[in-house]
């Protein structure tokens, strides 16, 4: 009998051996080296070369994505918010129900203003972390006025205050995605990741709840604070 | 299984020539293979680049890494000469070079290996009284910690005379790159313009040092009481990162310079926030008498000798000290000496004196190495000194604790070019072996003037070599790469070479 050594058969072992190092980009089957007809992604639908972040679809086809050309130096870039307007980010995100001029909100802006990212470079601004004691302030502005504050209102979050954080978190759910939307244009409810929205935030609540501690009131504080600081971070 | 069989001249002369590989069959397989093997590198680069990239924001653990960094920044042109003294200077002081100064420089005094003071200066006087309540007196701060002292200096006009432009970087920070569990550095009454380089440090801004100030900054306004704890708080953060993940690709985060350093910089400083939610935390950081290293070695009495600032410097040079925060940076405004009088000038010396000493004090009391740095952005001549009365800034309440000292007070005349301007670093040792610490610069032996070196072209230069020779010390000797890099990309070059350790 004659050697017979098929010619899918070398290269099989060939892609075994390859696929070990590039796991998902390479098919091995009998019929040679076939590529993942989502090269470039991965089996989840991952896009490449995602940072830190962890990946979660990619953008629709054809959609108008924020930092396209940045692969041309000297665009692309993150641009951060200064102290100058992250106090009027933070009244939009919340709907301008509250104001940096008054309440918690304007207390709080005095104490840390100075500390707030001064320069719209990342690699040169600090003060990130006053951010979020900044949001606080605003969102505690919110539970503000009883059944007529945001917070309760039926023009507001329709949070029930006597409530349970559980018989609220439809509504707590809605009211983070609602803050994500007025930070990002609608895409956390319209988007391709709207389905991940409703999943953290359903996440988060989850865990406000687990917590005997915190009532309701805390759990939206929680959630606006949650909201807000995602739509600085993903919309700077 | 290979079956061999054995073979003649024709089977070599008529077999197939491609060992059973047809045209098709290279089509159909082979041109993959082929592109694969163009492909391949590529592909195994960007999945790499992915692998490398693709985890999610990590904060690094809280760490606290002792040692102790304070910088006192006298905005305006002091008599800088009437300072501390190095050893070419104390060794050809002479009457000439005294009055340039504003000293006597009659009676110095040797601090440690190579740093002098004139006891008889408003600054040398507080430096030598040491805190109130030290075990020992004066006596007992010199021989157990003022000698635990070297010093090193960039001296000459690497900028000009007094009051020689503002806003020209003459501090900076260390931040995060002195491991911290606030992550930030202290910054008080800064009001100019920080080094370049460090102009993206974490530092929280301090309007004027108290330690409820300082409090403030590490506080909830309004009170965590009903609206949120530490567990919100931290749930929040967490949320937040999360939110910011699952939207990243809708905003092609990925391909945006700075996403990723914007996702781990605020992400991980929310985390920093959760401890806030204390409404004492900040007061429990900053509060002398609430810090047992400090209580350990100063009786409630002598603390409360102390003024509202020096509790505070105390505290805060402390918390730098033993991990919690960075660097510990002030500004002295108002001390363009030029024209002031003595009486003035001596007040002012005497508070830098006492800052120092309290800067001091509270690294002592976390029994960590040190590093102090005095700058100035220019230098007043003096044509001797006049004798003023000075005294310690206690409270009201205690003000017949408050120390009044005889000194000689620099008589400041004005502008000389620079020629006396310096910026100082003392090392601190609490096993006495300071580093030993070089001085640039050449001395004019008659009147006192000094060359700046070459190497020390520019305030940033300077100030860069003094910040990375605190940073080295208090990190065991080696400057963090991220520090050497944050001073090159601010446009100092070969930090190395401006360090005087």
């Amino acid at each position: 009998m004659k050697r017979t050594v098929k010619f899918f058969d070398q290269h099989f072992v060939q892609c075994f051996i390859l696929s070990a190092s590039l796991p998902l980009m390479v098919n091995c089957t009998n019929s040679g080296l076939s590529t993942n007809k989502n090269m470039g992604t991965t089996a989840s639908g991952q896009s490449a070369g995602q940072p830190t972040l962890t990946p979660g679809s990619t953008p629709a086809s054809g959609a108008v994505v924020a930092g396209n050309g940045s692969n041309i130096a000297g665009t692309g870039n993150l641009t951060v918010a200064t102290n100058g307007s992250i106090p009027f980010r933070i009244a939009n995100g919340l709907q301008n129900k509250v104001s940096p001029a008054s309440g918690n909100f304007a207390k709080a802006l005095t104490q840390v203003q100075n500390n707030l990212p001064a320069s719209p470079d990342i690699t040169k601004s600090a003060g990130f972390d006053q951010l979020q004691l900044l949001i606080y302030a605003a969102c505690s502005d919110l539970t503000t006025g009883g059944t007529n504050s945001p917070m309760q209102s039926a023009t507001g979050y329709h949070i029930v205050a006597s409530g349970s954080v559980v018989s609220n978190q439809a509504a707590l759910i809605s009211a983070g995605t609602s803050i994500l939307d007025q930070h990002l244009g609608g895409l956390a409810s319209q988007g391709p990741a709207a389905a991940a929205v409703t999943q953290n935030l359903t996440t988060l609540v989850t865990a406000l709840s687990q917590d005997s501690t915190i009532n309701s009131q805390m759990a939206f504080v929680s959630v606006c604070i949650a909201a807000s600081s995602a739509g600085f971070i993903v919309g700077f | 299984m290979m079956i061999r069989t054995k073979k003649n001249h024709k089977d070599f002369a008529e077999g197939p020539k491609h060992t059973g590989l047809s045209r098709r069959e290279l089509l159909a397989n082979g041109l993959m293979t082929g592109g694969m093997s163009l492909l391949l590198p590529k592909l195994l680069v960007a999945d790499l680049m992915r692998s490398a990239m693709a985890q999610s924001a990590a904060c690094p653990s809280p760490v606290k890494a002792a040692g102790g960094i304070f910088s006192l920044f006298a905005n305006g042109g002091p008599t800088m000469g009437a300072r501390f003294l190095t050893d070419s200077q104390a060794a050809v002081m002479n009457t000439n070079m005294a009055a340039n100064y504003g000293i006597v420089g009659t009676s110095l005094v040797k601090l440690g290996p190579n740093v002098w003071v004139d006891p008889t200066s408003p600054f040398g006087a507080a430096v030598l009284a040491g805190p109130p309540g030290f075990a020992g007196g004066a006596a007992g701060w010199q021989t157990n910690v003022l000698n635990k002292l070297s010093g090193g200096a960039h001296m000459g006009p690497f900028n000009q005379d007094d009051g020689a432009g503002q806003n020209l970087g003459n501090w900076a920070g260390v931040g995060s790159f002195k491991p911290n569990t606030i992550g930030k550095d202290l910054a008080i009454g800064t009001s100019t313009t920080v080094a370049k380089f460090a102009s993206g440090f974490n530092r929280a801004n301090i309007r004027s040092a108290s330690a409820t100030n300082l409090a403030t900054s590490f506080s909830l306004t309004p009170a965590a009481t009903g609206l949120t704890n530490s567990n919100a708080l931290g749930l929040a953060a967490t949320g937040a990162n999360n939110l910011a993940t699952a939207l990243g690709p809708t905003f092609n985060l990925a391909a945006r310079k700075g996403a990723s350093q914007l996702a781990t910089t605020a992400g991980c400083g929310f985390f920093g926030n959760t401890a806030l939610a204390n409404p004492n935390y900040g007061l429990s950081l900053f509060t002398a008498a609430q810090i047992p290293a400090i209580t350990n070695m100063f009786s409630a009495t002598a603390l409360a000798t102390l003024s509202t600032a020096e509790l505070a410097v105390l505290a805060a040079a402390n918390r730098s000290a033993d991990g919690t925060a960075g660097a510990l940076m002030m500004e002295m405004g108002g001390e363009d000496y030029h024209g002031n009088s003595p009486t003035s000038i001596a007040a002012t010396d005497f508070q830098d004196g006492r800052m120092f000493t309290m800067a001091l004090a509270g690294t002592v009391a976390a029994a960590a190495k040190g590093a102090f740095i005095l700058t100035a952005n220019g230098q007043a001549i003096a044509s001797g000194t006049q004798n003023v009365t000075v005294t310690s800034g206690g409270t009201a309440a205690n003000a017949t604790a408050n120390q009044t000292l005889n000194v000689s007070a620099p008589v400041a005349t004005g502008d000389a070019g620079g020629s006396y301007n310096v910026g100082y670093i003392l090392f601190y040792d609490p096993n006495g072996a300071p580093p030993a610490a070089r001085v640039t610069g050449t001395l004019n032996s008659t009147n006192g003037n000094v060359q700046v070196a070459s190497t020390i072209s520019s305030t940033a230069n300077a100030v860069a070599g003094l910040y990375g020779s605190a940073l080295a010390w208090v990190s065991g000797g080696t400057v963090p790469a991220g520090f050497v890099n944050a001073v090159t990309a601010g446009g100092v070059a070969n930090l190395s070479t401006l360090m005087v350790i």
